[in-house]
C-alpha cells in the first residue's frame, strides 16, 4: 500500500514514474489502482533467453527502455508498471525467463540515462530475502516499514543490516507503520534501535481499501495514512528529485 | 527433513513464510493450513496457496482477524470449497504481538486464543504426522 501510493502521489507532483514489483505475490498493482488484472505470471518471459555457456541474457535489443516500452503497465496517475512476475502453481521455474529479464533490466537502470530524471519506487517483498540478493540496485534510499512488534522489528533489523553491508547501497530509513498508540513510534525506535523518519498511523480506511482491492489514493486520499504518506513523500522529494526508492518490511 | 521426522504420535508444525514460495517446495504435509485475512491481496494468495497445496494434502482455511460475518462471507466467496476456521480479530492477540508473548500465555481466555485452542485440539482428533 505504501509503495504503490508513494508512486502516484510523485506522479501527482510532475515526476515520472517507474514503479518496479519484485514481489512475486500480488498486490501493488492493485495498491497502484489496476486491479488484479494487471498481475501477469510472467510480463517478461519472451524477453530472456539462455546463452550457449547456458546462463541467461536478455535478447537482443532489449534494454531497460525497450523493457519499459514493451513491458510496463500504465497505472492511475501515468504511473509506469514493470512486474517481475507472479508465481504459478507450477513454481519459479515456469517463470524463470521472466526473472531473469527482470533482474538484469532493474540493474541496468541505474546507467539508463533516459530514466535518469525519473522517480523510481520500487516494492520489495517482506523480509530480507530479496534484500540480500540485490533486487533493487536502484534504490538510493530504502525505507524499511516497521510495525510496533517484536517480529516486524527483528526482522526490520535484518533488511537495515542487510542492505548496509553492501557497498554502495543507498540511504536506510525506517518508518513506523501501523502505529495505533501513542506510545507506538518510541517503541518502534527501542525495539530497532534507531530513530524512525516517519510514521504512518493503523487507519481503518486502509483496511478498508486492502478488503476492496483498491488504491488508497483513489478511496479515501484525505485518509490519515494517506497524508502521512503524502509527508514522506514530500519530506523524500524535497531538494533532489528521488529517483529511486524502495520499501521492505 | 520432515519425512525422517515423521514418528508415531508426534506432530511436526511448519511455519511457512508468507505466500506460496515455500508451499510449492513442501509436499510432506498431512494437512495444510492457509491463513487468509479479508483482504483481496490475502484472499488471493491463500487462494493459490490452496490449489497448490490441494493437490497433495487437505487444506483448512483459517479465517483469520475477521470482524464479522460479512468477513468470513468474503472469504467464503473464494475459499468456500475448504473447510473454513474463524479466528476473530483480537485485541489480545495484537497486544500479545506487540509485547512478544504467546498469545496463549498472554491472553489465553480471549475469544481469539480459544478459537485457536479449538483448532488444535480438532486437529489432535485428526491424528495427522504433519501439519503446516
Amino acid at each position: 500500500m505504501v509503495a504503490g501510493t508513494a508512486a502516484r502521489l510523485l506522479a501527482r507532483r510532475g515526476h515520472r514514474v517507474l514503479c518496479l514489483d519484485s514481489d512475486l505475490m500480488p498486490g501493488l498493482a492493485r495498491s497502484l489502482g489496476l486491479g488484479g488484472g494487471a498481475d501477469v505470471a510472467s510480463p517478461l518471459g519472451d524477453a530472456a533467453e539462455r546463452g550457449e555457456d547456458g546462463r541467461w541474457r536478455l535478447k537482443k535489443g532489449v534494454g531497460p527502455v525497450r523493457a519499459v516500452r514493451r513491458y510496463a503497465a500504465v497505472a492511475p496517475d501515468g504511473v509506469q508498471l514493470l512486474q517481475s512476475g507472479k508465481l504459478p502453481p507450477e513454481g519459479t521455474a515456469a517463470i524463470m525467463s521472466s526473472l531473469q529479464a527482470y533482474y538484469k533490466v532493474v540493474h541496468r537502470l541505474p546507467r539508463a540515462r533516459t530514466f535518469a530524471d525519473w522517480a523510481m519506487v520500487g516494492d520489495l517483498p517482506a523480509g530480507p530475502r530479496q534484500a540480500a540478493s540485490n533486487w533493487a540496485p536502484f534504490a538510493e534510499t530504502f525505507l524499511i516499514l516497521v510495525e510496533p512488534t517484536w517480529q516486524s522489528a527483528l526482522t526490520a533489523r535484518r533488511v537495515a543490516r542487510v542492505v548496509r553491508s553492501r557497498e554502495g547501497s543507498g540511504t536506510v530509513s525506517l518508518v513506523a507503520n501501523k502505529v495505533a498508540e501513542p506510545t507506538d513510534v518510541g517503541r518502534v525506535e527501542e525495539l530497532v534501535g534507531e530513530a524512525v523518519v516517519g510514521a504512518i498511523p493503523a487507519d481503518e480506511r486502509v483496511r478498508e481499501a486492502e478488503r476492496a482491492g483498491a488504491a488508497l489514493l483513489d478511496h479515501d486520499p484525505s485518509s490519515p495514512a494517506a497524508r502521512a504518506i503524502e509527508r514522506l513523500v514530500d519530506e523524500l522529494a524535497s531538494g533532489v528529485p528521488p529517483r529511486a526508492i524502495a520499501s521492505a518490511k | 527433513m520432515l519425512g525422517e521426522l515423521e514418528t508415531e504420535g508426534r506432530f511436526v508444525i511448519c511455519d511457512l513464510e508468507a505466500g506460496i514460495g515455500a508451499v510449492v517446495r513442501s509436499d510432506q504435509a498431512d494437512l495444510v493450513l492457509a491463513v487468509a485475512e479479508p483482504t483481496v491481496k490475502s484472499i488471493e494468495v491463500a487462494r493459490r496457496a490452496a490449489e497448490i497445496a490441494g493437490e497433495h494434502a487437505p487444506v483448512v482455511v483459517i479465517a483469520n482477524r475477521v470482524r464479522g460475518e460479512e468477513d468470513v462471507d468474503v472469504i467464503r466467496a473464494v475459499l468456500g470449497e475448504q473447510e473454513l476456521v474463524v479466528v476473530p480479530e483480537e485485541p489480545d492477540i495484537a497486544a500479545a504481538d506487540r509485547e512478544g508473548a504467546a498469545p496463549i500465555d498472554f491472553a489465553p481466555d480471549s475469544v481469539g486464543v480459544r478459537a485457536l485452542v479449538s483448532l488444535a485440539e480438532r486437529l489432535g482428533e485428526r491424528a495427522p504426522r504433519a501439519a503446516a
